[in-house]
C-alpha cells in the first residue's frame, strides 16, 4: 500500500514539475507571439495610414471590428482606452493600452521601448513621416523577433526537459 | 442652437467643453483661441472674453491666457489625433468640423519648394460657427427664377450672408434642376468625412475642395448640371471658366466679394457679359439682407 502511495506521489511530483516547465515555456511563447502581434498591428496601421488617410481613432475602431480574433488583442485594448478617454490624448491611450498588454503577455522591455516611442507622437505628422516611423518600428520588432526565435527554441527545450528532469530528481532524492 | 453647441463642444478638449458649457451659443459668430490670450467669443458684433469660471466678460480677464498644452490639446482634438488625415486642409489654413463649422489656423508655416507643406506650432485657432438658414432665400429665389434660370451673381462684402444665400438658393433650385456645387473651400456644403453638413437639395452634386476652374470644367464634362453654383469667383481664370460653362449651355449662380455692382464691374468688367442679373447683399439691423437686384449685360 505504502509503495503504491510512493509511486503515485512520485508520478504527481514528476507531472507537476513537467507542467511547471511547460508553463514557463508557454509564457515565453506568449511573449514572442505578443511581440509578433505588435509588429502586425504596426504594419496594419502603416498600410492604412499610407493609403487611406483615415483618422487614427476611427481606424482603430474599424480594424477592431474587422478582426475576428481581437478579443484580447492590443488593438482591442487600444480601442477600449480610446473609448474611455476623456482627458487623455491618443498618445496616452496608446501608452496605457501598451502597458496593460505588456504586463499581461510578458512583452520584453527591449520590444516595448520602440512601440512606446512610436505612440508618443503618432498622428502628429504627415502620412509620409508617419509611414516611415511605423515601418521603422516594424523593422525593429522584426529584428527583435529574429533574435528571440533561436533563444525561444532553446529556452522551450531547456525548460521542458528541466521540468521533467527536476521532477525525476526530486523523486529519486525523496523516495 | 443647442444642437450646434453640442456638436461644437464635442469636438473640443474636455477643459474647453467644461468652460463653455454654461455659455449660450445664441448669436455666437466666432470662437477665438490664441496662445497667451483668453478665449474670445464674438457675438452679434461684440467681443466677450471667457473667464476661468466659465462666465463672459467684456474686459480681458487677468492670467487666463491659453498655454502651450491647451493649444496642443485643442489642435489634437480638432485634428482627431491625426494630422496626416487633415494635412491638405491644414495646408490651406483651415479644417471643416462636423456641423460645417470652420476652423482657421495660425502658426508656423513649413515650406518645401516654395509651397506650404504644413502649419505647425499652432498659435491661433478661429472657429467660425456655421449656420444654415433654410428658407432664407425663398423670396429671392422666386424673384430670380420668375422667368426661368438665369445667370446670377451675388455681390456682398464679408459677413453679409453670401454663402448662406448661395447655399439656400442652390437647395431651392435643386428641387427642379440638376445642380452641381463646386465647393473649393468646403463652405457651401461643408463636407466632413464625406458627408455634406448642409442640405443642398435632392438633385445636387458636390465637388468638394475642387479648384474652381477645374471643378467647373469637370462638372460640365461629367455631371451635366443645369445650374452650376460657385462661391467667390474673382480671378481671370475663374472668369474664363465661367465663359466656358456658359458656352456649354449651363446656367451659373456665383458670388463675388464687393460692395455694389459698380465696384465689382470696375475691376472685372467681363463679369457683366457673363451674368444676366446681380443681387447686392448687405446688413440691415445687424443681419444679412438683400439690398437690390439689378439687371446686367
Amino acid at each position: 500500500m505504502s509503495g503504491m502511495i510512493k509511486l503515485l506521489g512520485g508520478v504527481l511530483v514528476i507531472l507537476a514539475c513537467t507542467l511547471l516547465g511547460l508553463q514557463y515555456a508557454a509564457k515565453k511563447q506568449t511573449a514572442f507571439r505578443a511581440v509578433r502581434e505588435l509588429k502586425e498591428v504596426i504594419l496594419l496601421l502603416h498600410r492604412h495610414i499610407s493609403f487611406c488617410l483615415e483618422p487614427l481613432p476611427e481606424l482603430v475602431h474599424r480594424l477592431c471590428r474587422e478582426k475576428e480574433d481581437a478579443a484580447d488583442s492590443f488593438l482591442k485594448r487600444l480601442q477600449e482606452e480610446l473609448e474611455g478617454m476623456e482627458e487623455v490624448s491618443f498618445g496616452c491611450a496608446w501608452a496605457q493600452a501598451l502597458t496593460h498588454f505588456a504586463e499581461e503577455k510578458g512583452v520584453p522591455a527591449e520590444a516595448l521601448a520602440p512601440v512606446q516611442g512610436l505612440g508618443e507622437g503618432l498622428g502628429s505628422m504627415d502620412s509620409e513621416t508617419e509611414s516611415a516611423r511605423l515601418a521603422f518600428c516594424a523593422e525593429e520588432l522584426e529584428r527583435l523577433l529574429q533574435e528571440m526565435k533561436p533563444a525561444l527554441r532553446q529556452t522551450e527545450k531547456t525548460t521542458k526537459s528541466l521540468g521533467v528532469l527536476s521532477g525525476i530528481l526530486i523523486v529519486i532524492l525523496f523516495i | 442652437m443647442d444642437k450646434c453647441k453640442s456638436v461644437i463642444l464635442s469636438q473640443l478638449p474636455p477643459r474647453f467643453r467644461t468652460l463653455l458649457s454654461a455659455v449660450s451659443f445664441d448669436g455666437l459668430e466666432e470662437l477665438r483661441f490664441r496662445r497667451n490670450r483668453p478665449v474670445m467669443l464674438y457675438m452679434r458684433d461684440q467681443l466677450f472674453y471667457l473667464c476661468q469660471d466659465g462666465g463672459l466678460s467684456v474686459q480681458s480677464p487677468e492670467g487666463v491666457g491659453l498655454q502651450k498644452e491647451d493649444m496642443a490639446a485643442l489642435t489634437e482634438s480638432l485634428f482627431n489625433s491625426s494630422v496626416y488625415a487633415y494635412l491638405q486642409d491644414i495646408r490651406d489654413g483651415f479644417i471643416t468640423l462636423r456641423g460645417g463649422h470652420r476652423v482657421g489656423l495660425a502658426g508656423k508655416c513649413i515650406l518645401k519648394n516654395g509651397e506650404i507643406t504644413n502649419i505647425t506650432d499652432i498659435s491661433g485657432v478661429n472657429l467660425r460657427v456655421a449656420r444654415a438658414y433654410p428658407g432664407c432665400g425663398e423670396a429671392l429665389d422666386r424673384m430670380l427664377r420668375s422667368e426661368g434660370l438665369k445667370n446670377t451673381l451675388l455681390i456682398a462684402p464679408p459677413q453679409c450672408g453670401k454663402t448662406t444665400f448661395l447655399r439656400d438658393l442652390a437647395r431651392l433650385s435643386s428641387r427642379e434642376y440638376k445642380v452641381t456645387v463646386v465647393d473649393e473651400r468646403s463652405e457651401l456644403a461643408a463636407v466632413c468625412d464625406g458627408v455634406p453638413q448642409f442640405d443642398l437639395g435632392p438633385q445636387t452634386d458636390v465637388l468638394d475642395r475642387f479648384p474652381k476652374t477645374m471643378g467647373m470644367m469637370l462638372a460640365i464634362r461629367s455631371l451635366s448640371p443645369q445650374l452650376l453654383v460657385i462661391d467667390e469667383i474673382g480671378t481671370e481664370a475663374d472668369v474664363q471658366a465661367v465663359k466656358s460653362v456658359q458656352d456649354a449651355g449651363c446656367n451659373l449662380l456665383a458670388s463675388v466679394h464687393g460692395y455694389g455692382v459698380e465696384s465689382v464691374l470696375k475691376g472685372r468688367p467681363q463679369l457683366a457679359l457673363c451674368f444676366e442679373q446681380a443681387v447686392v447683399l448687405g446688413r440691415e439691423n445687424g443681419v444679412p439682407a438683400v439690398k437690390s437686384v439689378e439687371r446686367l449685360g
